[in-house]
């Protein structure tokens, strides 16, 4: 594969492989640098790619790769900031803090629905890594189970069964009551 | 064999995954209608997932430039090291013009925008090809929907996420006359100050309000051809 052709297949895949890392990171922050070096690993091992292989499963496996360095690296630096709250902030919009302020006053969203995001947020990283991958490329690429199983190697009922728990698990937490934050 | 009747009701998940049609689907639509607590967590897991596609939806695919050495053979491992501080440099360039936006208004974005639909196959995240999908999914991320007046010029492709007047704003990919046409939407109370004109002269912005949303249509046109045709009131279909 050339590079020319590396960098078109990596261009048709850079949705998907977007949304592998703001999976395993659990935010969008940091999603667009983590492609950036997972292109920069999958050019250098280029010559491993196995022609009539699905090239976003390949290069999904280096995003997730280098998406768990990053959180791992994120963790560290931030082993001290442990508040939830916090935490959370970056995930809402590439650090644009969703309980910001001035969120309200500049009405970049209503407030109870800034909130509910909030929300969203922390129910989602309750989730383990596999099923909240596979729970976002089912509801933000409206992907089939049979390529969300090809892409991160499970059963495709395996799949199926990540999605339906982690949307269960999801409106459990937001329904009312169970993250103790609910009620708005 | 139809056999509806015979055949346990979807369960909610299946009502979620689309994978229900025709007589199942109805069935599953009167059991949502005389079940309020199943009601209740359909409406609950539109709204999450609302969230999510607000949150978590990629930004348009940012550009790849291939290095100038073809690596389908093996490469010296001096040679590689320098393919790849090079392409490091072009990608943390590339990795500028992505996140820069999150910081600063930038003065071509509608136009990266456009060039980036249009390189990644102008192919769109959510389909939306009908009026009623069309205001249902403005309903759904901007909490208003907007009703597109019918004609046969435009072709409604449906739509993806990019940074322009938030890092989350929709955009509409149309065909008018055959031609590609992004319409970027947002909370008009998101817009700080207007985008500008794309410094691509063979692009034309034209910006517009209609109750709590702002609309920009990007397009090679001279004139609108999109916004004219939306409204805050259904059109009367009859």
């Amino acid at each position: 594969m050339t590079p020319g052709e590396f960098s078109a297949r990596f261009q048709e895949a850079w949705r998907t492989l977007w949304i592998i890392a703001a999976a395993v990171l659990g935010r969008r922050t940091d999603a667009e640098d983590v492609l950036q070096e997972a292109a920069m690993i999958g050019l250098r091992k280029v010559a491993d790619f196995q022609e009539g292989t699905s090239f976003a499963a390949w290069m999904g496996g280096i995003v997730r790769n280098v998406a768990r360095n990053h959180a791992r690296k994120r963790t560290r630096r931030q082993t001290a900031d442990a508040d939830p709250r916090t935490l959370d902030l970056g995930a809402a919009s590439s650090g644009t803090a969703v309980s910001d302020p001035e969120f309200d006053r500049r009405g970049r969203l209503q407030p109870d629905q800034a909130d509910f995001d909030d929300h969203v947020l922390k129910a989602l990283n309750t989730l383990d890594e596999v099923p909240r991958t596979c729970l976002l490329l089912r509801t933000l690429r409206d992907m089939p189970y049979r390529e969300i199983s090809q892409l991160l190697g499970i059963p495709e009922g395996t799949a199926m069964s990540h999605v339906h728990r982690s949307r269960q698990t999801l409106r459990t937490l937001l329904s009312g009551g169970a993250n103790g934050k609910e009620g708005t | 064999m139809t056999g509806d009747q015979s055949r346990p009701r979807p369960t909610l998940d299946e009502y979620l995954d689309h994978v229900v049609e025709g007589d199942r689907r109805d069935q599953a639509a009167r059991w949502l209608k005389d079940d309020p607590s199943a009601a209740a967590a359909a409406d609950l897991q539109a709204r999450i997932d609302g969230s999510l596609h607000r949150l978590l939806s990629p930004a348009a695919p940012a550009a790849i430039p291939a290095p100038a050495q073809p690596a389908s053979f093996p490469l010296p491992r001096r040679r590689i090291i320098l393919i790849a501080a090079a392409a490091a440099a072009v990608l943390l360039a590339v990795s500028a013009v992505v996140l820069v936006p999150f910081l600063e208004p930038r003065p071509d974005r509608l136009g990266q925008i456009y060039r980036a639909e249009l390189a990644g196959g102008f192919t769109p995240q959510e389909v939306c090809t009908t009026p009623d999908q069309f205001a249902g999914w403005l309903q759904k991320n901007y909490g208003e929907p907007l009703y597109p007046a019918p004609d046969q010029s435009v072709e409604l492709l449906g739509w993806s996420y990019g940074t322009a007047v938030t890092s989350y704003s929709g955009v509409l990919l149309t065909k008018v006359d055959g031609q590609p046409v992004v319409v970027v939407v947002d909370r008009a109370a998101s817009e700080g100050r207007r985008l500008p004109t794309p410094d691509d002269p063979a692009l034309n912005i034209h910006r517009s309000r209609l109750g709590g949303l702002i609309l920009y249509e990007v397009t090679p046109l001279a004139q609108p051809r999109v916004l004219p045709l939306l409204s805050e009131q259904p059109r009367d279909r009859s």
